[in-house]
């Protein structure tokens, strides 16, 4: 397949292909590439509407929740006109107007690896042909911006069984965190879960409030970071901290822990195939 | 005795207790529930299964900050 851009992809994303980092190839790329987005909330409208502009060709919404008045301050593609239906089939609608050109698919479901699991099993109803191609063409990268622990670890869980790229993005009052985790790096710098390995509940914002700003800083990370990604651009293996309240980020070194359930079967079998094939995934209780 | 620093808060050990022993102390006397933290040494983020088996020395110091899920 050519990389070389239309004349009007050339003009419109003519500012990132000038990046030496990013030029026509890595824009063909980006229009090429598909991004599963996991909670269409502050995060996850934030990091759609700035993928759909950068030129992100194919994004998958998946969420089961309905717009609510208070989500107003900081889910920025909704309208009061919105509340009360699903998220997903809003955001995909203004992202649709905005951006005529990318394919926006909506899943009304909460992510769970029963549920990923009918998305991409060919007898399903519920199928979904082009998640399941981009999967087996490695042209997908996971955004996590869930809002609640146990989809966190089972999206982490999911994304290390398929040897995807997950980048997760989380927020709370003044506190941000920001890792991505590929399978390039998992050996060394592990996994989400080799960090936070309970499935206990940790503060959101339903619990401890947030800043549109807040929310808005840390999607715009996850975003630059998944663009890194796509455009073949070092991804930092690092944890990022962001103190809103001091304006101070703090970047911390990882390593694999050896006992995490997550990954280290799946260390364990590349290392020994040397490979990195996807895999049916585990459940979290097979784990 | 050895002091160690969690969260720049000083606390009092015996020798030879893990990281896992200073963290128990310091849920107790802080009355913090430590529940899903990672701990931090010199900008390193130290993987749970290592806590019991790393031997605290006088003048350690540990940041703590706990899992935030919101989205």
């Amino acid at each position: 397949m050519t990389d070389v851009l239309s004349d009007q992809q050339l003009e419109q994303y003519y500012r990132q292909v000038l990046l030496p980092e990013v030029e026509e190839a890595g824009q063909h790329a980006l229009l090429q590439h598909h991004v599963l987005i996991i909670g269409v909330g502050g995060l996850g409208t934030h990091v759609a509407q700035q993928l759909a502009a950068a030129g992100v060709g194919h994004l998958h919404l998946m969420d089961n929740d309905q717009v609510e008045l208070s989500n107003l301050p900081r889910q920025i593609l909704f309208n009061p006109t919105d509340v009360g239906q699903l998220k997903v089939t809003r955001a995909q609608n203004t992202l649709t107007e905005h951006n005529p050109n990318a394919n926006i698919y909506s899943y009304p479901v909460r992510f769970s690896l029963p549920n990923i699991g009918n998305l991409l099993d060919e007898k399903d109803a519920n199928a979904q042909p082009s998640l399941k191609q981009a999967i087996q063409n490695g042209r997908l990268t996971v955004l996590d911006c869930s809002d609640n622990m146990t989809t966190r670890q089972q999206v982490n869980l999911w994304c290390v069984s398929q040897g995807l790229p997950l980048i997760c993005g989380a927020v709370s009052g003044f506190d941000g965190q920001l890792l991505s985790v590929t399978p390039n790096s998992l050996e060394k710098s592990g996994c989400y879960r080799c960090i936070f390995n309970d499935n206990e509940v940790a503060q959101n914002c339903a619990s401890q409030g947030v800043l549109g700003p807040m929310v808005a800083t840390i999607a715009s990370m996850q975003s630059l970071l998944a663009i890194h990604h796509i455009a073949g651009l070092t991804v930092p293996s690092t944890l990022q901290l962001f103190e809103g309240k001091s304006m101070q980020w703090h970047s911390l070194g990882r390593k694999r822990d050896p006992q995490c359930p997550a990954c280290r079967t799946k260390v364990a079998t590349h290392k020994n195939e040397q490979t990195c094939q996807p895999q049916p995934f585990q459940s979290e209780a097979q784990s | 005795m050895i002091t160690v620093f969690i969260n720049e808060q000083p606390l009092e050990l015996e020798q030879h207790a893990s990281l896992a022993d200073a963290l128990t102390i310091y849920q107790n006397q802080s009355g913090q529930v430590l529940s899903n933290i990672a701990v931090v040494k010199e900008q390193q983020i130290m993987p749970k299964s290592t806590w019991h088996n790393y031997t605290c020395i006088d003048h350690d110091k540990f940041q703590i900050f706990s899992a935030v899920a919101g989205g």
